[in-house]
């Protein structure tokens, strides 16, 4: 089982690395710098990724524009799908539902262990 | 309120957020030029304010501080392979002061939001080593906010131009064009991906 974590941050990808270990989760995690990369990885390992936490603002491919597409492939719509972002505005949350209408939630950055830890426990769990 | 003083609450309060959420103690912050003679290596980010409003956000760390700052903020654990040597600008010290430039933007632009009504978007950060005194050039047709830092013996400073963009018709139109784009693309993506998908099959 595999957790997708898409991130232009290096440490940002390790901080969620440290805490989903931390939580006693032993997924394999698969990272992703930017949009473009995790394409190619979910395609890969599609079958195998029960997570995805996705940062907004990356190059080449932004985060919503990553979801949007994943939101038009029937073999990947329904993985449970977390924007993790400094977009805070209802704004920017009312479009990343827009553009993917299975997203499971939004985490604003910064977040705490345990806030992170509380909004993905119930889909690692299953 | 006007918009000076909301762009400095909305500052001061997601720095405090931040950094209260990560050190034990509220940081102090200073409505004051922050000075950086920089004897020793130090570490500028710079992110772009882009819409309504338009400027920038440039964020000037010492080194020491920056190493510790990032190693607190993403909870780098000392003496491992990822640690952080002590007054070094590594390649993880610059990540995490982008990523930390990010935040304070994504605070900003958040609050700002909310409290004057204003959208922008923010551009990837910049992140710039740099050695020697440092000066933040003046923008005299922007607006400005200027912050000092300071957590026990650790400061570091933050300045954000800005100016107001009228909405305009054009504005509007372009929005509009550049959201069938993005349809366009996002059929494109799609496709790359269900190619990913069969292949893998």
């Amino acid at each position: 089982m595999k957790i997708l974590v898409v991130d232009d941050s290096a440490l940002q990808r390790k901080l969620i690395m440290q805490i989903i270990r931390k939580a006693g989760f032993e997924h394999e995690v698969l990272e992703a710098a930017d949009g473009r990369e995790a394409i190619q990885k979910l395609g890969v390992n599609h079958k195998d990724v029960k997570l995805i936490l996705c940062d907004w603002n990356m190059p080449n491919l932004s985060g919503v524009e990553f979801l949007e597409a994943v939101a038009k492939v029937p073999q990947v719509a329904l993985i449970p799908c977390f924007m993790v972002t400094t977009e805070g505005t209802e704004a920017r949350m009312q479009e990343a539902h827009q553009k993917h209408p299975y997203l499971a939630g939004y985490i604003v950055k910064p977040f705490t262990p345990d806030q992170l830890r509380e909004k993905i426990e119930p889909f690692l769990k299953k | 309120m006007d918009l000076k003083q909301a762009m400095t609450e909305a500052l001061t309060d997601t720095i405090v957020e931040i950094f209260s959420s990560v050190f034990s103690e509220v940081p102090a912050v200073y409505q004051k030029k922050y000075t950086l003679p920089l004897t020793a290596e130090g570490v500028v980010a710079t992110v772009g304010l882009a819409g309504r409003l338009e400027g920038a956000l440039i964020l000037v760390f010492p080194a020491d501080c920056a190493s510790k700052i990032v190693s607190e903020v993403f909870s780098v654990e000392a003496g491992g392979p990822s640690s952080l040597r002590h007054g070094e600008v590594s390649a993880e010290v610059s990540d995490g002061v982008g990523e930390i430039s990010n935040i304070i933007a994504g605070g900003l632009k958040s609050r700002i939001a909310q409290t004057e009504g204003y959208d922008f978007i923010i551009s990837l950060p910049t992140v710039v080593k740099a050695k020697g005194e440092l000066c933040v050039a003046e923008q005299p047709k922007a607006g400005a906010v200027e912050l000092c830092v300071v957590y026990g013996d650790l400061s570091f400073g933050l300045k954000c131009y800005y100016c107001v963009r009228q909405a305009s018709a054009a504005a509007a139109d372009k929005r509009q064009d550049q959201e069938i784009k993005k349809a366009q693309k996002a059929e494109k993506v799609a496709g790359v991906l269900e190619d990913f998908i069969k292949n893998g099959e």
